[in-house]
């Protein structure tokens, strides 16, 4: 049995007048969660989470989380990227890390009115669609216009068929690992794809940045060093932080990002909680669970509205 | 017979690609029934009768690894008669440079957690329109109702397939095994 750790924090998407409840119920937690819930049913906080007494409550895990997850803001590289087209080339810095976008960095967590700290499981998820040239293209100095693109050949370079965000209907053509969306004057965006130009061996494409994940998915997923991951596409890729070349995929994230007090997403209708945490996290008449992304929701099953968010840590 | 074969091929083939940047799996056995076991994923996938192609298609793309991590995670997992009754088209999509879209296929077929036919079948149960669903970490949702006997699985554009059970278990995931590739291919 895997020895484990499971800290419940509230994300308090609070108004300034949301019900404190000092003190945290049956397991001394964080407090009440969903002040700015639309229902009472909300407002349990993570005592209910814990209602079978086993779970320990974490606070450094929830401090950790608080303090952790500066996140980077890709939309101003997605924003630079287009238009610049063969620039992006010369932007890489392989061999010193990920390309962080620091500038634009922006503190996810604020301080609840009651001073409390708050886990906060919004984070920008990065671009999907990146304007301009993809790097191996531009390095070619042609126009990002190679040889034979004219001729869409392959039967899956679409939209439809990658998980992408911000993909639109288009011409989209395959391209060296790469979905190349082109328009009247040639290349308009790219995506570089798991598999292809995201694949085990293959060097992070230069200039592609990569998003900095709160510290709690670096935990959780055991990730490491800061240069030792690059996280695109939903996708995290763990890299040898000295070649940047890609080693392995680390996981899969559906992405979603919702916390207390938010009605739990469609496509979560069955009980999913991982076999080691079942003992604990069992569906009731007062609160059912789900697991996403390294997080036990904790929900009231009848409005859907998430009560607790759970995390995870061995 | 025929599919039968070209599963096998479709298999034998990806294995060859993989060649020999392919680390032999020497774990232990995975049991093919839902009483969890330490092994990987794909090596209980391959001790599993008839599941050798979705096991190596898994680590052809690198997406096995992501089942030897902490995320947990459950793929809908079609056998190899699936992937064999996808004809010339299937065995395309095995070739190495469709890797990024055989990628995206397998994505369509994961969802998040561990989930069992039990589970899924007490969900259909418990619903008001006697279909649920769950999300995936591709493009859509999967939809899982009951038909006859069975729970019968709908991927977003249409296409369905059965789960044939038992559940393939390892470390923190899940395979379901299933009769059909959830995929317009």
């Amino acid at each position: 049995m895997r020895r484990f750790l499971a800290s419940a924090a509230v994300l308090a998407l609070v108004s300034v007048s949301a019900q404190a409840d000092p003190g945290g119920g049956k397991g001394g937690g964080q407090g009440k969660g969903g002040g700015n819930s639309a229902s009472d049913n909300a407002d349990r906080g993570p005592g209910a989470a814990r209602g079978n007494g086993n779970a320990k409550v974490d606070r450094r895990g929830a401090e950790r989380s608080v303090g952790g997850p500066a996140m980077v803001d890709m939309r101003g590289e997605a924003r630079g990227n287009s238009g610049k087209g063969n620039d992006r080339g010369n932007r890489g810095n392989d061999a010193r890390g990920p390309n962080w976008d620091n500038g634009r960095a922006i503190r996810a967590i604020n301080q609840t009115v009651d001073n409390r700290p708050r886990v906060e499981t919004r984070w920008n998820r990065g671009p999907g669609l990146i304007g301009g040239c993809p790097p191996g293209l531009a390095k070619k100095n042609n126009g990002c216009l190679p040889p034979g693109l004219a001729r869409n050949t392959n039967p899956y370079a679409n939209s439809d068929w990658y998980r992408t965000r911000g993909l639109e209907n288009g011409d989209y053509r395959y391209y060296d690992g790469y979905l190349l969306h082109m328009g009247a004057g040639g290349v308009l965006g790219y995506v570089p794809l798991l598999g292809g130009a995201l694949a085990q061996g293959n060097r992070w494409p230069t200039g592609l940045n990569s998003v900095a994940l709160p510290d709690y998915y670096r935990d959780y997923y055991g990730l490491g060093d800061p240069n030792g991951y690059r996280y695109y596409g939903d996708t995290i890729y763990r890299v040898d932080p000295q070649t940047s070349a890609i080693s392995s995929i680390a996981a899969l994230l559906t992405g979603d990002q919702f916390g207390v007090g938010q009605r739990l997403p469609s496509g979560y209708d069955v009980y999913n909680v991982p076999y080691d945490y079942r003992d604990r996290y069992v569906d009731g008449s007062d609160s059912m669970y789900r697991y996403s992304d390294g997080y036990v929701y904790q929900v009231d099953p009848t409005t859907k509205l998430v009560q607790a968010v759970i995390q995870l840590l061995t | 017979m025929r599919q039968s074969m070209l599963a096998i091929s479709l298999a034998a083939s990806l294995a060859l690609a993989l060649g020999a940047c392919s680390k032999p799996n020497d774990a232990p056995a995975g049991t093919a029934t839902a009483e969890g076991s330490s092994g990987s994923l794909t090596a209980a996938l391959d001790q599993a009768g008839g599941m050798k192609t979705i096991g190596t298609a898994l680590t052809a793309t690198g997406l096995a690894a992501i089942f030897d991590g902490k995320g947990s995670y459950t793929v809908i997992a079609p056998n190899d008669a699936a992937f064999a009754k996808l004809g010339e088209a299937g065995a395309g999509l095995m070739e190495p440079e469709q890797r990024s879209a055989l990628a995206a296929v397998l994505r369509d077929h994961i969802v998040p957690g561990e989930l069992t036919a039990a589970d899924i079948g007490r969900a259909i149960d418990a619903s008001d329109d006697k279909r649920v669903k769950m999300r995936t970490m591709g493009a859509g949702d999967l939809t899982f109702s009951k038909s006859g006997r069975g729970i019968q699985v709908a991927a977003s554009d249409g296409t369905t397939a059965m789960l044939i059970g038992p559940e393939v278990r390892s470390k923190g995931s899940v395979a379901i095994p299933a009769d059909g590739v959830l995929k317009k291919i």
